[in-house]
Order: structure tokens, then C-alpha cells, then sequence
């Protein structure tokens, strides 16, 4: 095409051989430099990150990998492809946390969770399993497994219709059925607003981590000085008091889901 | 040669017999030969039975045994009393062959039954040499003292009363009663507490049979109800409880005038509680093992390691099988923990234990599997091991070593790239184009529309609200209706003004123009109706608006009440008289 216009270029104004020449150089290092560019594209490494898994080199694919995630450029199918590298070069902490991130998108969410359930799977039968506590169950769901987005939706929703109904209240002959109809869907979808709101607020405050070293020491405070108050192992996911680990460089304020709290070095755990 | 009578012909029967059921399929190891003894211990003076008794699966051709010269005693009879008996038993036949001779004790002290050799089929058996005990005629208790021990009780009887932890322990639930009383049947009244001990059952095979004893010089029969073995799961004094049975005793009694009608005893049964006395055990510490792994291993016991393959692909398991035999606390036995390389992954292991208590005591296996998968291909050894197991009887320690092994991990050519598990699951990358993100998250106030789904709401409901309200007052509030039509009405009255204007009456026009006005006056300030005159409408306006339209309103009002006075107007004029009143009541809007 670009052929063919510049043809049509040189009919209709004649250029000198030296347009020509610059044009000609220009067309023949186009594609140099636009190839130059794709070696740099998030995609372009992704594929080469791939061509080394299938090639079984880890290591190298990670590197490449890594490097995607630092360019600050993130999908489901990099994260599932850096957890099973992880899973290949003996990192299970690494490649749990990488499969919960996959599980975070639609397209590789089967995948990503089947994933998890399989580390945890193979972590159980090392070093056993952490009993759950009911309320740090539901407040782990409330707080990162619930779509907040989707009940503030329903929400919002539901407080227009109940408006809706209210105001075709006042105009039309069906008052009290449009009235009673228009307050309940109001303050229901007000309630959902709400607590989806508050929700969305606190869980700022927290956050989800996971266990990536082989093992390490949960301690009441945040020195190595202090008491271990328990052992915590490679896989383990817990709950991160973001408001508590502000307060001390280096340490995280986590909570296990057998309800112990305590402190825990940062550079052992990845933050999800 | 010496006539015998009734007993040499019994004699050549048997002898008949034996070399007729001559079996030649015979073999060695089905046969045996022991001595035995109805008593253990006797007085002086008194019989005793010696018998030879011949166990074997099939008949046999024995000769009879020479008899054999036992210190301290006397044949009462040279030839001995021979019988035979056959039995078959889940498809096993079993044949004993027994010569018994009496024999009379001669001499206090403890003696010795030489061995016997007996000829079977040929070949030479030998029984294991027997003792017996003679006591001293003058030392027989005499027979209030003997009335005066119990006719039946229950002891139990343990094999070691001092043991180390963990060492087996046979403990027999024995009871004792006198010969002219007959254990009929018995049931356990109670479970038996044996805390601090792990108890293993061994009454499977057993089945209770009475011997004669002596017990402080009184004749009593003793027979071994149950079986238990015991392991000391802790050191110090640990105490047995006591085991309790009910026991139907049946009492044979003799005399002249106790003999029934067919001249047999009489025999009476009574139920009687009896429990063993409590038993104190003092069990000792282990020692520390001087070296290599101690797994809580104490008696006979060996101990073996293998591989269950030598080469595996990359992800397969492999299991380390330990296995320990023998007689001893098998069950107690615990897992050896090896040290793998950081290059295996290490699971649970599985144990599996396989106890046979059919000998009397404890004996049998347990196998550790522990299953480790290979993290990277490669060559690995697995180090010699040493075990340290307990020997109960030497009272020392023994060491076993476990050769060291290696496993070779090669890659497996046909896998694919992924993370497979137990062949079920197979977790495969996904390539190709895909769709990138920032990454960034959002709070629910960062979405347009939340903010939207929140504003446009009140913003409707504003303006539905406004509506309402201006509807509500139209309708229920008079004045604010009639300002509000004010201005409509008025202009429906110029407009019949101006229609009015064709038609020869021209005056008609001026009622309509002071109509428009003085309704528009009266409904803009809420006035009634009627019944006000030109000149209090025309105060009002100038009171709102000032004097040039009071002026103005004023001369048009005047104008329409005296035009009927005044000649006839042109249209022209009327027409103009309209538009004048159409604007000064668009003037007076802006101030009423």
C-alpha cells in the first residue's frame, strides 16, 4: 500500500531523485525501527518469556517476566506463566502468590485457582495445615473476596428505582403500592451504597500476603529480640494490618487465620 | 522272659498297630517328642506320672522307648501304660502317641529327667530333660494348714516386675484352686486399667489348661485364664490394677455317703467374685543410646532399608521402606528421621504395623514408607544410617547399620511443560496475545459513575419534587392559582377584545380591555374578584410599580368605563387601546 501511494506520489508531483532516495531510506529503516520498539512492547517480551519456558529455562524466563511486571504492565496469563516457572524452579510460596494473582482475572481464573489449590495441596503434606477461625474466614471474604464494585452497583441501582418508584408515586394513580415499593427498594439500595462505601474504605486497611520464604518466625513485637509466638511456613496466607506495618520500617503487623497476630519481617512475604 | 499279663498283650496290640499304620510319607518335621510330668513338685513317697509323649500328623512306626533312669526315683511298674489317640481339626489330623510310667520319689532334692530317645520310623528323636523337685516327707504341712489356705484365688503373674521402658511383658491372669474343685466357666466382671502401659491382647489362640502345683506345700491346680502383653510407655513405679472375674467353681466331694446313684461324686456350683491383687511394676529409664538413631525400638528386633526404585523421571515419588522385625514393642516403634537433601520434597509418610500374637507374646512388623519427590534431576545419595534398638535381654543397646543408597532422576523426555500432579491435573502456560493492564485499582469514588448513579438521582428527584409542588399549589391554593392564570386569562380576554373589534359595537372591545385588566390586577394580588373601583386598582399599582404605570392604567381604566359616553371610536383606535393594555400588563408582570 505504502508502495503504491508513494507511486502514485511520484506521478502526480514529479519528485526528484533525491526525494526518492530519502524516501527510500526512510521506508527501509521503518521497519528497523518500529521492530526496535517491539523488542521493547510488554508483548514481544512476553513471547520471549515463553519461548524459554517451553524451552524448560526457567530462570530465564522469569527474568524476562519480572521484567514485564516492573514496566508496570500486568495481565492474567503473565501471572500464570510466572507461577508455573516458580512451581518449576522449587518456589511454591512465590508461585502460590502468582497463581492467586492469575485467579484475579476472568480469563485465567480456572487456572490461577486450580493452581492454588494444588500448592496448598502440596504444602499440607509438608507442614500440615493452619485450622481457620469462622470470622477471619468471612472477614477475609468480606474484605478481598467480595466485589464491592458489584454491591455498590446493585446498590446504586436499587436507590435509582426505589427514586423511580417514589417519584411516579406522586403521579400516578398506583400511589401507595409505588410509594411502599419506591422506599424499600430506596433504603435497601441506600444500605448497599453504604456498606459497600465503608467496605471499600476499611479494606484499604488490609491487605492479603503471602508466605515466601521456606520458614520464618512470627514475633509479638517487631524485633528479632523478641518471642516467637509461632512458626510460620512457605504458602501460608494470612491477613496485613497496613495502618500497624506503617509504623516500623522493615516489619509487617499480620494475622493468621488460626487467629495469632504478630509481627513478621517484610522481605519474607510478597503483598497481593 | 517275665509274664505280664492283661498288660504285655495291651502291649503287643499297640505294637500290632503301630507297625500296621506305618505311613511312609512320614515327615521329620511333623513329629514331635517331649517328656512330661504330672507333678512338679512332690513329697517323699509319693507318685508321680512320667510320660513320653509322641505329636505328629500322620501315624507312626515307634518302638517303644527304653526307660529312662531318673535320680531320686523308683518305677513303680516296669512297663509303661501306652495310648494313642487321633483327632482332625479344620482337615488336620493329629495323632499322639503317649508311654507313661509311674514313678515313686525316693530321695529329697531337686532332680533331673535325662533325655529320651525314642526310634520313630527309623530314625532317632531325643526329648529336652525335665526337672523335678522331691521335698522332705517330715516338711509336709499338716492338714489344718492345708485347710487353712484358700481353695481358689486369682494372682497375676507378670514376666518382669523390674523392666526397662518399653520392654514386653507377659502378664497371666492365673488362677489357682484345689484339686477337688473344677473351674467350670468364668467371665471378666471388669475392664482392666493398665495405665501408663500399652496393652496387647493375647488370647487369640490361647485356651485355658490346669496343671498340678504345689503352692506353700498345698496341692493346688493352676491354669492361665488370659493373655497380656505389656510395654511400659513410661519409667517409674506404675501400678497394675486389679483384674476381675466371676468364676463358676465346681466342688467335687467325696466320701462314703456322697456318692450319687449311679456312684459317681457328688458336685455342687457356687459363683464366686475373685480379683487379682494389685501389682506394682517399677519400670526403668532407658539408657542414652551411645550412638546413631534411637526410635523407641526395645527387644529382638532388626531393622532393614530399601529403595522401591532405583531411577526415577523427574516428579515421581520415590519411597524409602523401613522395615522393623522381630519380638518386641513393635507398636511403639517410631519412624527413623533421615536427613534428606533440601533437593527433595518430603511427605507424610505411611506406616503400616503387622503384630502376630499367636506365639504368646508380641512379635511382628512395622514399615515406614517415606515418600520424597526429587526436585531436580541429578544423582543423589541417601548416607548410612545407624539405628540403635534396645535388647531387653542383654540389657544393652545394639547398633544397626543401614547401607546408604542413591537414587539417579532423570528427566522425563515426553513431559509437559506445566505443573502436574498425581496425573490429574496439568496446569499448561497460555501464550500469544494478551491483553495488558495498568494494574491500577480504583476506589469506588474514582468511577464516573458512581457519582453519577448518585447526583442524577437527587437532580430528578429535585426537579419531580419541584412539579409537585407547583402542582399541589395550583390546586389547592385559590390565590396562587389565580395569579398563576393571571396573565393567561388576561390575554384570553384581549384576544375576545380584538375579536370583538369587527363587529359594529365598538364599545364591546373596551368592556373585554377593562376586563383584562382588572381581573389581571385583582388575580396577581390575591384581591377578590370584584367590587373594587378603577381608582383602588390604580392606588395599588402605583404602590407596586410607581406612578407612570399607575398613570397609564389608570387613563385606560377611565377610558373603558366612560367610552360608552364618547362618540364612536375608529377601529384603529380600539386596536390600539389593545395592544396599550397587552403591554401594560406585560409591565405590570414584572411588578406584581
Amino acid at each position: 500500500m505504502i508502495k503504491v501511494k508513494l507511486q502514485q506520489i511520484q506521478s502526480q508531483r514529479g519528485f526528484s531523485s533525491l526525494n526518492r532516495a530519502a524516501l527510500l531510506c526512510i521506508l527501509l529503516y521503518l521497519p528497523l525501527i518500529a521492530n526496535g520498539n517491539d523488542n521493547d512492547s510488554p508483548q514481544e517480551l512476553f513471547n520471549r518469556g515463553n519461548f524459554y519456558l517451553e524451552q524448560s529455562k526457567f530462570p530465564e524466563a522469569l527474568d524476562i517476566y519480572r521484567n514485564i511486571e516492573q514496566k508496570e504492565y500486568i495481565s492474567g496469563p503473565l501471572y500464570l506463566n510466572m507461577a508455573i516457572s516458580y512451581v518449576n524452579v522449587d518456589s511454591l510460596g512465590m508461585a502460590k502468590y502468582y497463581f492467586l494473582k492469575a485467579g484475579e482475572y476472568s480469563a485465567t481464573k480456572a487456572k490461577g485457582d486450580e493452581g492454588v489449590a494444588l500448592i496448598e495441596r502440596r504444602l499440607q503434606q509438608q507442614r500440615g495445615t493452619l485450622p481457620r477461625l469462622g470470622w477471619i474466614s468471612f472477614n477475609e471474604w468480606l474484605y478481598f473476596d467480595l466485589s464491592v464494585t458489584m454491591v455498590l452497583l446493585s446498590g446504586l441501582l436499587l436507590f435509582n428505582i426505589g427514586l423511580i418508584f417514589i417519584v411516579a408515586a406522586w403521579f400516578s394513580n398506583f400511589q401507595r403500592s409505588l410509594k411502599y415499593s419506591g422506599v424499600t427498594f430506596f433504603a435497601i439500595g441506600a444500605l448497599l451504597v453504604l456498606f459497600s462505601i465503608i467496605i471499600d474504605s476499611q479494606s484499604k486497611d488490609y491487605n492479603r500476603a503471602v508466605m515466601i520464604e521456606a520458614r520464618t518466625s512470627l514475633r509479638s513485637h517487631p524485633s528479632e529480640d523478641n518471642d516467637a509466638v509461632a512458626t510460620v511456613y512457605e504458602g501460608y496466607t494470612f491477613t496485613l494490618h497496613q495502618n500497624q506495618s506503617r509504623q516500623y520500617e522493615g516489619w509487617e503487623y499480620i494475622r493468621l487465620s488460626n487467629g495469632l497476630y504478630g509481627w513478621i519481617e517484610e522481605k519474607a512475604i510478597r503483598r497481593l | 522272659m517275665k509274664k505280664i499279663g492283661n498288660g504285655m498283650r495291651s502291649y503287643g496290640l499297640l505294637l500290632l498297630f503301630l507297625s500296621i499304620a506305618v505311613s511312609l510319607s512320614a515327615q521329620d518335621e511333623n513329629v514331635q517328642v517331649e517328656t512330661t510330668l504330672s507333678e512338679s513338685q512332690v513329697y517323699e513317697g509319693e507318685r508321680v506320672s512320667l510320660g513320653i509323649v509322641i505329636k505328629s500328623n500322620d501315624s507312626q512306626n515307634i518302638t517303644r522307648p527304653d526307660m529312662p533312669q531318673v535320680d531320686g526315683f523308683r518305677y513303680a511298674s516296669s512297663y509303661p501304660s501306652t495310648s494313642t489317640s487321633y483327632s482332625m481339626m479344620n482337615g488336620v489330623s493329629a495323632m499322639n502317641y503317649s508311654f507313661t510310667w509311674q514313678l515313686i520319689a525316693t530321695h529329697e532334692g531337686v532332680h533331673q529327667v535325662p533325655p529320651v530317645s525314642v526310634v520313630i520310623n527309623g530314625e532317632t528323636y531325643e526329648t529336652e530333660p525335665v526337672t523335678i523337685t522331691v521335698l522332705n516327707a517330715q516338711q509336709r504341712p499338716d492338714q489344718q494348714a492345708m485347710d487353712q489356705q484358700p481353695d481358689v484365688f486369682l494372682e497375676m503373674e507378670v514376666s518382669d516386675q523390674s523392666p526397662v521402658r518399653g520392654q514386653q511383658l507377659i502378664a497371666d491372669l492365673v488362677i489357682y484352686f484345689k484339686r477337688e474343685m473344677d473351674l467350670s466357666s468364668y467371665q471378666v466382671s471388669q475392664g482392666w486399667v493398665t495405665e501408663g502401659f500399652w496393652q496387647e491382647d493375647l488370647n487369640e489362640n490361647h485356651s485355658a489348661r490346669a496343671e498340678n502345683v504345689m503352692v506353700n506345700g498345698t496341692r493346688y491346680r493352676r491354669a492361665v485364664l488370659r493373655k497380656h502383653a505389656l510395654f511400659p510407655t513410661r519409667q517409674g513405679e506404675l501400678k497394675l490394677q486389679p483384674y476381675k472375674i466371676q468364676a463358676n467353681i465346681r466342688q467335687n466331694t467325696r466320701g462314703g455317703n456322697t456318692r450319687d446313684f449311679f456312684g459317681g461324686f457328688r458336685s455342687s456350683t457356687r459363683t464366686m467374685n475373685l480379683e487379682s491383687d494389685e501389682l506394682t511394676i517399677n519400670v526403668q529409664d532407658l539408657p542414652d543410646a551411645p550412638n546413631g538413631l534411637f526410635i523407641n525400638a526395645v527387644g529382638d528386633l532388626n531393622v532393614s532399608r530399601s529403595l522401591s526404585e532405583q531411577q526415577i523421571k523427574l516428579g515421581e515419588s520415590v519411597e524409602i521402606v523401613t522395615e522393623i522385625a522381630g519380638n518386641g514393642n513393635i507398636s511403639l516403634v517410631t519412624r527413623p528421621a533421615y536427613n534428606f537433601s533440601s533437593d527433595f520434597d518430603v511427605y507424610r509418610p505411611q506406616e503400616t504395623t503387622d503384630l502376630d500374637t499367636r506365639s504368646g507374646r508380641v512379635s511382628g512388623k512395622k514399615v515406614f514408607r517415606d515418600v520424597i519427590i526429587a526436585r531436580r534431576v541429578g544423582s543423589y545419595d541417601i548416607p548410612e544410617t545407624e539405628v540403635a534398638i534396645y535388647d531387653d535381654v542383654q540389657r544393652r543397646y545394639e547398633t544397626v547399620t543401614l547401607p546408604g543408597m542413591s537414587i539417579d532422576v532423570i528427566r522425563d523426555p515426553n513431559a509437559q511443560i506445566g505443573f502436574v500432579h498425581d496425573g490429574r491435573f496439568n496446569i499448561t502456560p497460555i501464550t500469544g496475545i494478551v491483553r495488558w493492564t495498568s494494574g491500577e485499582r480504583k476506589q469506588v469514588y474514582q468511577y464516573w459513575w458512581f457519582w453519577m448513579g448518585l447526583i442524577l438521582p437527587v437532580i430528578i428527584f429535585g426537579g419531580a419534587y419541584q412539579v409537585k409542588s407547583h402542582r399541589d399549589k395550583l390546586q389547592y391554593d385559590g390565590a396562587f392559582s389565580r395569579k398563576q392564570n393571571a396573565l393567561n386569562k388576561s390575554r384570553q380576554s384581549l384576544k375576545a377584545a380584538r375579536q370583538s373589534v369587527s363587529t359594529d359595537d365598538l364599545k364591546t372591545p373596551y368592556t373585554y380591555i377593562h376586563q383584562a385588566l382588572s381581573d389581571y390586577i385583582t388575580d396577581s394580588i390575591g384581591f377578590p374578584p370584584s367590587g373594587h373601583s378603577d381608582d383602588e386598582l390604580t392606588g395599588f399599582i402605583r404602590e407596586k410599580s410607581g406612578d407612570d404605570l399607575a398613570t397609564k392604567v389608570h387613563f385606560l381604566l377611565t377610558k373603558c368605563s366612560t367610552i360608552r359616553f364618547a362618540p364612536v371610536n375608529k377601529t384603529e383606535s380600539v386596536l390600539t387601546d389593545i395592544r396599550s393594555a397587552g403591554k401594560l400588563i406585560e409591565s405590570l408582570d414584572k411588578y406584581l
